[in-house]
């Protein structure tokens, strides 16, 4: 049997597709968008804490990219500059949509409360599907200062150095640790209440 | 993770422990001091590993709770409102990216015009008003810097910046460790940073007496921008 291979065609690098934008392609765009999509939602995702206003930040912030195009200067990679436009988008979403009432836990219902309560329990781990750490998960991520909940999953979920989140955020690598810290100190303690940390 | 207080050296601070296990300080000469300490008070100090167990099981329950994946439907109909906005007329990086680089050549042909300028101007001077400076005597006004350690020779015609009258001597290293003062302290009392209500204290270093029985002294690293919790 005769073997055929074929060479792939080299993958065009964010900046050629960037160019291709400027030039009016709409392929540049679908491209970057298949490219960074997952990434920024789930970056939206946990900033909001639900798929639809993810959805919503993801849109608003790839359309906020198309807008203010000429204002990338090509100083920060393509995919730091987009986390920075998306989180802000996401996190002018939560405020317009009050997430932080949404999931506070003096929002729960109480049957919820009642099953998440470690008091109620015998094993504070025991029986928590990945839905209800999920959950756990967003609210305490919801009790965080803005600055420090951003700063945050961009190094969790992004998996941003503290250089890339220094530099997303525009502040120094030194206030990016002492957030970090902040952040993980706060989610200890909330979570500690239902999960051995 | 807990703020350490070292009685046996100085403890790595929570954050330089949690970068630590970021990896954030692998690869990097110049943390390899920092991490060699970080492990050495790591080796002394066992209790401190469950601080670190901690941030790695908060990074499993992280892990573990990655939201799913719109539907395909969903991703489409986000890309087809995007298709619907028209592209800026302007193009972005590349055209930044050209701009600057013509910037750069302009302002490198302004500068070899502006030096051809001068030069000519130098020697086509006529040679006797050349040599006023080299017969003449030293013309009145502040002396010539010292460059290393010597006087600039006479025959060299100074470029003048600004007269003594022109500048303000703000600070100058070391000004209080030789005999050297000039004019008044530049502050007649404390140096104001920030005001008391603008300052939150997080959480303070044990108490250090500056000898005998003075008050404690209150100190924070100013690298570490403990102002915000």
């Amino acid at each position: 049997m005769a073997v055929i291979t074929a060479a792939c065609p080299p993958v065009p690098t964010d900046e050629q597709l960037l160019a291709r934008l400027a030039r009016g392609d709409r392929a540049g765009l679908e491209e970057l968008f298949r490219r960074y999509r997952g990434l920024a939602y789930r970056v939206a995702h946990r900033l909001l804490g639900n798929e639809a206003d993810a959805l919503d930040a993801v849109q608003e912030g790839f359309a906020k990219a198309l807008t203010h195009l000429p204002g990338f200067q090509g100083r920060s990679t393509f995919k730091t500059w987009l986390l920075r436009v998306v989180s802000n988008a996401a996190l002018d979403l939560g405020r317009q949509r009050g997430r932080r009432e949404a999931l506070s836990l003096d929002g729960c219902a109480a049957g919820e409360r009642e099953r998440l309560d470690p008091r109620t329990r015998d094993d504070p781990t025991a029986g928590l599907e990945r839905a209800d750490l999920r959950r756990l998960l967003d609210r305490a991520l919801a009790a965080l200062p803005d600055a420090q909940r951003r700063t945050f999953v961009l190094h969790a979920e992004a998996e941003l150095s503290y250089r890339e989140v220094a530099e997303v955020l525009g502040i120094s690598i030194g206030t990016v640790m002492s957030r970090l810290y902040y952040a993980r100190q706060k989610l200890r303690a909330y979570l500690s209440r239902w999960v051995k940390l | 993770m807990s703020a350490w207080q070292g009685a046996d050296g100085p403890a790595p601070t929570p954050e330089q422990l949690a970068a630590y296990a970021d990896g954030e300080l692998d690869g990097r000469p110049e943390a390899e001091g920092l991490c060699r300490r970080i492990e050495a008070w790591l080796a002394r100090h066992p209790e401190a590993a469950a601080d670190l167990q901690a941030q790695r099981a908060l990074e499993r329950l992280w892990q573990a709770t990655t939201p799913a994946e719109p539907a395909e439907s969903a991703w489409a109909d986000v890309l087809a409102r995007l298709e619907d906005i028209p592209l800026s007329p302007a193009a972005g990086p590349a055209r930044s990216a050209r701009l600057r680089a013509r910037a750069a050549w302009a302002a490198v042909l302004l500068g070899a015009s502006a030096a051809a300028l001068w030069l000519a101007l130098v020697l086509l001077r006529p040679a006797e008003e050349r040599q006023v400076v080299r017969k003449g005597p030293p013309a009145p006004g502040p002396r010539l810097p010292a460059v290393r350690g010597e006087l600039v020779p006479e025959a060299v015609e100074p470029f003048p910046v600004a007269t003594a009258d022109e500048f303000e001597i703000l600070s100058m290293p070391g000004a209080d460790a030789g005999a050297l003062v000039v004019g008044e302290p530049l502050l007649q009392g404390p140096m104001v940073l920030v005001a008391a209500g603008e300052v939150e204290m997080v959480q303070t270093e044990p108490e250090v007496r500056m000898g005998g029985d003075g008050p404690p002294m209150v100190w924070t690293p100013l690298e570490r921008q403990r102002a915000e919790p």
